[in-house]
């Protein structure tokens, strides 16, 4: 008969943050470093945190850790209070910081002997697991090198090895690949794909804005502790950015007539909105395809010949450095 | 439906007896791969002893006063001291470097991390005390009995482990762990200079002897003179076993409570 305090519903929600505040210090020294945050990550997801250096990123992996106790709002896993069950939630996670946690003095497998021995396993079963786990992380051939000596990438490598010796059901990835070279960002791009494909729920925070548009499901955008935002990255770009249209004419006269008075007109926008660079007119379309498609007409209709047309959505830079950096931004509710 | 949360590969749920084992045996490899701490165990104490026995042997000698015995219970504090200075800075740098937090997301005890610590230091503190017996028998010491020599060191091993959950428990407490480690190394020495460690309590001023004479250091290392000498120690023994067993119990709670401390 399973334990009553071990078992978490399944297909419920692996991560669920609700109204979630975290206050540091008191009276006039007190900084809210979290406010109102609420969101969820369900199994085989990635939500990746997005946001600046000190948006609120860490202290949200660590209250929903148990490493640190919120000030008010609810945090739960996999169907059990962080604050209430803590040694329950702690059964479900594993955490990888922003810096590899592992001991330099030990070899890469006698990390892995220990952190699975800390798990409970038997001696030889933590040697069998640490052998999967190097041969699966490609570090077998540097098993019995000292921890002290692998590359970035490879620490990091380990470090996450160590947090799967018994597979969680969420993970937390706090800034993986910071200071990784190219490909082992990439090596770890895979690992969570892989993960997700198992059904492990995962929430990554992250800077780097590639990397949350490659792994997110689902990204949540963070400013000074506030939600700004929460979708898909295509979501996101489709509900802040505005796509940029490009039109290629013949002659440098006939752009600059198109930008004074074909457009303007057309599009109901200013002439200072378009923008004239030799033989390319550039303007935002604001209504997207619609736009485009206006622009093409009128200058057909006033006998001019196109020589290119393009429309180019907005980037996730776009949104981030419209959402997160820009001061007075409101938050936005989230899909 | 429901997902029972077990070791996919031994099918166990985290047993906190092998974390135990685990941590023990990774604290064991950095032992036995850690020159300096092998030197701080078996050569320091050893040294400082046989220092003072050489400086001021000879005096205490004509006096017709048995100074190795004397130092040879300092000498065994002392070496306890250092094997718990050197378990805070163990301790301190995998906090430091990100290893409790990890330990403090699983579901383990808090004990296991710190227990782990006190059974390294056991052993060190073992191999500490062995080199310190060696050497004050070498230098003449004459303890009364076996049982006495035993009494002693296990005196010494005790106010060792009480000393280790202090000095983790600071070290966790800290926001600058490696800090207040390497100030626990600093102070160990003069701390030990403020007790009947190497001069007798008779010698000093009197103003300074109540402090002194009722120290816990002072009380720890005075049971086990009593103990090396075949005498019943008397109120310092009361004295020594309530210091013993108030560490040992409030020093554990503590520790547990301030590994588990969430800000």
């Amino acid at each position: 008969m399973p334990d009553p305090g071990m078992i978490v519903p399944a297909g419920e929600v692996a991560l669920s943050v609700r109204d979630l505040c975290k206050t540091f210090g008191r009276g006039t020294k007190a900084k809210q470093v979290l406010m109102g945050l609420s969101f969820d990550v369900h199994p085989a997801q990635v939500v990746s945190l997005l946001g600046a250096n000190g948006a609120g990123k860490t202290t949200l992996v660590n209250i929903a850790s148990t490493l640190m106790l919120p000030t008010a709002g609810t945090v739960t896993v996999c169907g059990a209070d962080v604050v209430t069950r803590p040694r329950q939630v702690r059964q479900c996670i594993s955490l990888t910081g922003q810096f590899a946690a592992v001991d330099g003095e030990l070899t890469g497998k006698e990390n892995l002997i220990f952190f699975a021995r800390l798990n409970g396993l038997s001696r030889a079963a933590a040697a069998k697991r640490a052998d999967e786990l190097l041969e699966r992380f490609r570090l077998a051939d540097a098993a019995g090198q000292r921890a002290a000596k692998y590359s970035g990438g490879m620490r990091r490598r380990l470090d996450i090895a160590a947090s799967l010796i018994v597979e969680p059901q969420l993970l937390f990835l706090d800034e993986p690949t910071t200071g990784l070279d190219p490909l082992s960002r990439r090596e770890l791009w895979e690992m969570v794909d892989e993960l997700r494909g198992q059904g492990v729920a995962i929430l990554l925070t992250t800077q780097y804005l590639d990397e949350a548009e490659r792994l997110s499901d689902d990204i949540v955008l963070l400013r000074e502790g506030r939600k700004v935002s929460q979708g898909s990255p295509a979501q996101l770009r489709q509900r802040f950015g505005a796509s940029i249209c490009k039109i290629g004419l013949d002659e440098a006269t006939l752009a600059q007539k198109v930008a004074t008075s074909v457009l303007p007109g057309v599009l109901g926008r200013a002439q200072d909105d378009f923008t004239v660079d030799a033989l390319e007119v550039t303007f935002t379309a604001l209504n997207g395809a619609e736009d485009l498609i206006a622009a093409n007409r009128a200058i057909i209709a006033s006998g001019i010949e196109i020589t290119s047309t393009s429309l180019t959505p907005p980037s996730l830079d776009d949104v981030f450095l419209g959402t997160a950096f820009v001061s007075g931004t409101e938050p936005v509710e989230g899909v | 439906m429901v997902t029972v949360i077990t070791d996919p590969v031994s099918g166990r749920r985290p047993s906190n007896v092998r974390a135990l084992v685990g941590a023990v045996w990774r604290n064991n490899l950095r032992l036995r791969r850690n020159s300096a701490s092998l030197v701080s165990a078996l050569v320091i104490p050893g040294m400082s002893m046989l220092s003072f026995w050489v400086v001021f042997g000879h005096a205490a000698s004509s006096a017709g006063f048995d100074y190795a015995l004397f130092l040879m219970a300092a000498a065994m504090f002392q070496g306890v001291m250092f094997a718990a200075g050197g378990s805070a800075m163990a301790l301190a740098v995998d906090v430091e470097n990100g290893l409790i937090a990890r330990m403090r997301a699983m579901p383990i005890r808090a004990l296991v991390a710190v227990g782990g610590r006190m059974i390294t230091d056991l052993l060190r503190s073992l191999l500490s005390l062995t080199a310190i017996v060696a050497i004050g028998l070498g230098c003449g010491a004459k303890p009364d009995s076996i049982g006495g020599l035993l009494m002693a060191c296990l005196v010494a091993l005790l106010m060792g482990e009480v000393l280790v959950l202090v000095f983790c428990g600071l070290s966790l407490r800290s926001a600058h762990p490696v800090q207040v480690a390497s100030l626990i190394q600093g102070i160990e020495l003069p701390l030990l200079m403020m007790s009947t460690a190497f001069i007798p309590l008779a010698a000093l001023p009197d103003w300074l002897e109540p402090f002194i004479k009722h120290m816990p250091f002072s009380v720890m290392i005075d049971t086990n003179r009593a103990f090396l000498n075949g005498l019943t120690p008397g109120n310092e023994g009361w004295e020594a076993l309530g210091w013993l067993v108030f560490g040992l119990v409030a020093g554990s709670w503590w520790v547990s409570r301030t590994f588990r401390r969430q800000a």
